[in-house]
């Protein structure tokens, strides 16, 4: 099973002085799968990733990848590892081109013909000095070091937050190809449609804890679908079916229904609408942002997260 | 005109509020030195004999060298202290200004913070502006506060028009070297370039007042370094220097001025744009990487230390002659008696000025210790973090970078004195093995203040200015200790207190293993540190 998990993280904390940026952190990355970081801004997943890296240490709690101690066998680690940090600034006084290869041949690896194709696909021009790269310019040059190294573990911080549409485009495309040839990702993201187009597992971390992992799918199971329904008979009694909430009815037509519904309720539901027999039926699936944004806002009830859980 | 310089008033107190600490520091250390210095001065020249027995030194080739070249006679401790203080006190003036200069500008350029600015509605000079100002306050500041304390130090035959001579004049060198500073701020696109042009305009001055002192001081007028020693405070009280100086600075500031206007920010006039496309083969690790990326200073280092070297030892023959000073001499002792004075003059000579040259190669030395820090915290470490090097590896890319340029730099200016003092001495020249002891009493000096570099950086990056305090220290110890008599205990809590005075006397070799040991330990622990720390 060891082998399977690529990266263990068990209630890992980190303070900084008093400040304790992580709290509790456990989540787990397998073996050929994208996982999705996300959380507000200050949340720790920049502290959490510097913490897998061994740049700094946990303050108590266990992380491994491949097994091995962050902190102690961080060299091997990295000999198996690509990195793309959220803010990457380079020597003003090299190229590009100089940069990718140092970074390359820093992991004792090469420039290959990947490597080209790679700069061609970013559309960097290696032969200017960083100093004239815009902030996406830089991400790209980054990128192209990680996207040719063969690494079995990549873990990039919010990697496309100076991308234009078209090369988030690009990153997306080389993230999937990583994927389909059995690699695994951790992805720290701001943009939602990214994580949920790429990622397996999504984790959500808030005020250095992690308060929710699983599938997307599972994650949407925890949030209610938006129905407007309208009837050829009176359908008012769904709402006292268990898992509907927010039920009203339209003001102007007194056959059409608005609610929202527990997704285990959905059954149940359709089965009693099906028999006031249904003219019209809009369902509105929970966007990941209602999702995220429901998550994000919550302050102090967390307990209605374990709620969930169960 | 007015759009121009909107939010100047603004930006001017925002600046003096971030710089506060660092100004006070500056200020309460220099006025503090120059107080203290000053209060000394009467313990120390207060009587005809004291002044009588240092007036030899002082008019000898080696101190004018260090010191300057003055006609005033020197009578009262008021005289040495309004001759001999005042080159040391204007280098010291000279690098808080190129400090401050380039930090204001181009620092803050290179982190980005004058686009945040002038993206607000803030007017394109405004920020020129307001760095002029703090520079011109700064100097006033530090310029009074000079001549309030000299007025009141209780030396000899001070009187306050002399002090605010001195005060103002000093005040006014450091004006001009703050305008050089703000005009290669806007030449160069990068605060490490501008830093360097800066110190070299003022190594190229300071050495050629030097050559003009011991050969021809009325050609020092030349060098507006030289302006200085021309103020004749106390006696003859001559403003026309302390005029030039501002009158240059305010041409400098036009200057600066112009380049301003017409470039864009974060660019300079001499930017390079293009370059390789491919690594090159030799680029391939931290220890390259670091070497690659400083190899134009430690270049310009290692030369324009071997020029300084070259300088100092292209007097040997003027220095080498005592019978310019005392004509008699050969007829009292005979020609083997001078002969062997004269020998002895230039090992004097050649211990003096190697521990000031080491004292400047360990410039660079530091600088590329420190930038472990630097490069930490603007983020160009960030991905090397995450590649397969120990961090041993890494602390080492700067550690040897910093040795090879101090030591190269430091031994680079002994075979500049070795060429040079060779080539104008007519006999008694120094044989290499004299430099070769020089070097091996002197170089563990460098490498002490190395190994307290790499000892703050590994364990406590935020103390590592205190290895500018070291160096500091050293250099003020060696540079001014015999002239204000400082107790030998004092001068030997630095390395440059330790080299026995090679040539003149013999190599002490356990104080040379003494030293090598501290710098291995001092590493050691410095080594350890990093490996255990957070990097941030
Ligand atoms: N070295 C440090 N010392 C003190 N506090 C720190 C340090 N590093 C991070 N923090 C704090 O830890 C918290 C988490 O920061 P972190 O950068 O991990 O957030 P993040 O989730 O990556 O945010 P963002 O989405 O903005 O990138 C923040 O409050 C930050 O101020
Ligand atoms: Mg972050």
């Amino acid at each position: 099973m060891s082998e399977e998990i690529v990266l263990n993280i068990e209630k890992v904390q980190k303070k900084f002085g008093k400040f304790e940026a992580l709290k509790d952190i456990t989540f787990h990355v397998n073996k050929g799968e994208v996982f999705g970081f996300i959380g507000p801004n200050g949340a720790g997943k920049t502290t959490t990733i510097r913490t897998i890296l061994g740049i700094i240490k946990a303050s108590s709690g266990k992380a491994t990848v491949f097994g091995d101690d962050v902190w102690k066998e961080r060299v091997q680690i990295h000999q198996r590892l690509a990195y793309v940090p959220g803010d990457v600034y380079l020597w003003p006084n090299l190229t590009g081109g100089e940069i990718i290869d140092l970074f390359l041949k820093m992991n004792g690896e090469k420039h290959t013909a990947k490597t080209d194709e790679l700069i061609k696909k970013f559309d960097l021009d290696p032969k200017k000095k960083a100093r004239t790269y815009s902030k996406g310019n830089r991400q790209k040059v980054a990128l192209i070091a990680a996207f040719s190294q063969d690494a079995e573990f990549y873990i990039f911080d919010e990697p496309t937050s100076g991308l234009d549409p078209l090369m988030e485009e690009v990153f997306q495309s080389e993230v999937l190809d990583l994927k389909s040839r059995g690699k695994s990702i951790l992805l720290s993201s701001h943009i939602l449609s990214e994580v949920e187009r790429m990622c397996d597992r999504i984790g959500i971390i808030r005020e250095g804890t992690i308060i929710e992992q699983g599938t997307l799918d599972e994650m949407r199971h925890l949030t209610r679908t938006q129905f407007i329904v309208i009837t050829k008979e009176n359908a008012q009694d769904v709402q006292k079916i268990d898992g509907v909430h927010t039920f009203n009815v339209d003001q102007s037509n007194s056959q059409k229904v608005h609610f929202s519904a527990d997704a285990d309720a959905i059954e149940t539901i359709m089965k009693f609408l099906t028999d006031k027999t249904i003219l019209s039926i809009q369902s509105t699936p929970p966007t990941l942002e209602d999702l995220f944004l429901g998550y994000y806002k919550q302050s102090s009830n967390l307990t209605e997260v374990s709620d969930h859980e169960k | 005109m007015k759009n121009n310089t909107k939010g100047y008033l603004f930006l001017n107190r925002l600046n003096l509020r971030r710089d506060r600490f660092n100004i006070l520091i500056w200020a309460l250390a220099l006025a503090g030195l120059m107080a203290g210095v000053a209060f000394k001065f009467e313990g120390i020249y207060g009587t005809p004999q004291s002044i009588a027995s240092i007036q030899t030194t002082l008019h000898s080739p080696a101190m004018k060298a260090l010191f300057g070249s003055f006609d005033t006679a020197l009578n009262k401790s008021s005289d040495v202290f309004a001759t001999e203080m005042l080159i040391f006190m204007a280098i010291v003036m000279i690098a808080m200004n190129i400090y401050f200069a380039v930090r204001i500008t181009r620092g803050e350029e290179d982190k980005g913070l004058t686009e945040l600015i002038s993206a607000h509605a803030i007017g394109r000079g405004a920020n020129f502006y307001a760095a002029t100002t703090e520079l011109i306050l700064i100097n006033l500041t530090l310029g009074i506060l000079y001549s309030v304390g000299i007025q009141f130090s209780g030396m000899a035959g001070v009187t306050a028009q002399g002090s605010w001579l001195i005060g103002l004049g000093l005040g006014a060198m450091g004006l001009l070297f703050g305008m050089v500073g703000m005009l290669m701020a806007q030449l160069f696109d990068n605060s490490r370039s501008a830093t360097i042009m800066s110190y070299f305009i003022f190594g190229i001055m300071y050495v050629a007042r030097m050559y003009t002192d011991i050969k021809n001081p009325d050609q020092t007028w030349w060098v507006p370094l030289g302006w200085i020693e021309k103020i004749d405070a106390f006696h003859g009280n001559n403003w026309l220097p302390v005029l030039l100086m501002v009158l240059l600075s305010v041409v400098l500031w036009g200057l600066a001025l112009l380049y301003n206007r017409t470039r864009d920010i974060g660019s300079g006039l001499i930017t390079v744009q293009f370059g390789k496309q491919r690594a090159s083969w030799l680029l391939r690790g931290p220890i390259t990487l670091v070497e690659r990326l400083q190899r134009h200073s430690t270049i310009i280092w290692i030369v324009a230390l071997f020029i300084l070297g070259t300088t100092y030892g292209s007097i040997f023959d003027t220095i080498g002659n005592i019978l310019k000073t005392n004509p008699t001499m050969q007829q009292v002792f005979g020609k083997a008696a001078v002969q062997s004075a004269n020998h002895q003059i230039l090992l004097n000579f050649v211990s003096v000025i190697s521990v000031v040259m080491a004292a400047l190669a360990s410039l660079p030395a530091l600088i590329a210790v420190n930038k472990l820090r630097g490069d930490n915290n603007r983020g160009y470490l960030e991905s090397v973090y995450a590649k397969a090097l120990s961090r041993t590896h890494i602390f080492s890319g700067y550690l040897l970078n910093s040795i090879v340029v101090g030591i190269v730099s430091f031994a680079a200016s002994l075979l500049g004195l070795y060429l040079a003092g060779n080539a104008v001495l007519t006999h008694g020249d120094l044989s290499l093995n004299t430099y070769v002891h020089t070097f091996v009493a002197v170089a563990p000096t460098i490498t002490i203040a190395i190994g307290v570099a790499a000892l703050l950086n590994g364990l406590a990056p935020r103390l590592n200015w205190i290895s500018w305090v070291y160096l500091g220290y050293g250099f003020f110890a060696s540079y001014l200790g015999k002239l204000i008599k400082m107790p030998d205990w004092s001068t030997k809590l630095n390395g440059l207190g330790w080299t026995n005075e090679v040539p003149l006397h013999s190599v002490n070799y356990t104080n040379v293993s003494v030293m090598l040991l501290i710098t291995l330990g001092l590493i050691i622990i410095g080594a350890w540190g990093y490996r255990r720390r957070d990097l941030d």
